[in-house]
């Protein structure tokens, strides 16, 4: 499920609320547009320093884990493990 | 078909006072110079736009009690601070317009004569970054507050990009904790993102704010007054809020 930074503070239904600097995942759908247009939310996915063509390690150590972590850096936490293992054989 | 009001609705909210049961007559107007450009062999007269100012007259009765109106003008006239001034002549609904201005009293006058009641008038001269007036609507019209809840929507029809200025106006406030209200705004009329967040009212304090929405934000369709902390145990508040786009 996609992850958004609140810029500012954020009532959505059913009654909830995100302050600014917190992740979350459950914006209403139909929000989300007008959200990213207006600067209120942004994505943590687009936010992301990692970039394919580097190597494994070099994205792993570029990976924030003090928001959360996101589809994309599970996977290359998982790949790094594997590099790792097989580089041990 | 147009939608006239009557004019013995009008509220009038100067700081942290409710002044509208000591008025009878409220005039907003807006000006603008116009420097004339006309040259030889022009045939015609052609202007440009020159300098906006904005300007509220009331007129009223005389009270001279303790945090009355004359207290009030008597203090405001010599003072550098700005007045938060709201004025609402369509009556006190969330929803009406309103005319927001951060303002210095001019001239104010107290006239008594035999057979009438003593009168007063005074005159406030908008002060600002835009110089006029700004002209909005009500987000909270003398609402009273007891828990912590978003006040009805507002639809401007639109969104707009040019920021604003919003007014608080906490007129009594009898709660023994501390408040925080705010101005959402939405696209959708369902998700509401905090546009501006006014310092917080601590317990038992009466007061008013203006807070200026830097120019280039863009301030969705919707907007809503919201309660968003309560706090205390005990007590209520009486607040008006009020949004002009720019």
């Amino acid at each position: 499920m996609a992850q958004y930074r609140a810029l500012v503070g954020i009532d959505y239904p059913p009654n909830k609320r995100v302050e600014a600097g917190e992740v979350v995942s459950d914006l209403p759908g139909s929000s989300i547009k007008w959200l990213l247009e207006s600067n209120i939310i942004e994505s943590t996915d687009a936010k992301s320093k990692i970039k394919q063509d580097e190597p494994l390690k070099e994205r792993l150590s570029k990976i924030d884990l003090s928001d959360g972590l996101t589809t994309e850096e599970e996977e290359v936490i998982l790949a790094t493990a594997k590099e790792i293992e097989e580089e041990k054989k | 078909m147009p939608t006239f009001r009557h004019g013995k609705n009008t509220v009038a909210l100067l700081n942290q006072f409710d002044f509208t049961n000591y008025f009878n007559s409220a005039t907003s107007s807006n000006e603008v110079e116009l420097p004339e450009t006309t040259t030889f062999g022009s045939s015609t007269r052609s202007y440009i736009t020159g300098i906006k100012e904005g300007s509220v007259g009331l007129e009223g009765l005389f009270s001279g009690g303790a945090l009355e109106i004359d207290t009030f003008f008597n203090t405001a006239i010599s003072s550098d601070s700005n007045i938060v001034s709201t004025i609402g002549p369509e009556g006190a609904v969330v929803g009406r317009r309103a005319v927001l201005l951060n303002a210095n009293e001019t001239s104010y006058e107290i006239t008594g004569g035999i057979g009438d009641l003593v009168a007063i008038s005074a005159e406030l001269q908008a002060s600002g970054t835009t110089g006029g007036l700004d002209r909005g609507v009500l987000l909270a019209a003398q609402a009273t507050i007891s828990s912590a809840a978003a006040i009805s929507s507002v639809d401007n029809g639109a969104s707009s990009s040019n920021g604003g200025v919003a007014h608080l106006h906490v007129t009594t406030n009898s709660r023994d904790g501390v408040c925080t209200i705010k101005i959402q705004h939405s696209a959708d009329n369902s998700t509401f993102a905090d546009l501006v967040t006014f310092t917080n009212t601590t317990a038992s304090t009466t007061t008013s704010q203006r807070v200026e929405v830097a120019a280039g934000t863009t301030v969705n369709r919707y907007l809503r007054a919201n309660v968003t902390t309560f706090g205390g145990s005990t007590g209520s508040l009486i607040i008006t809020v009020g949004f002009a786009r720019r």
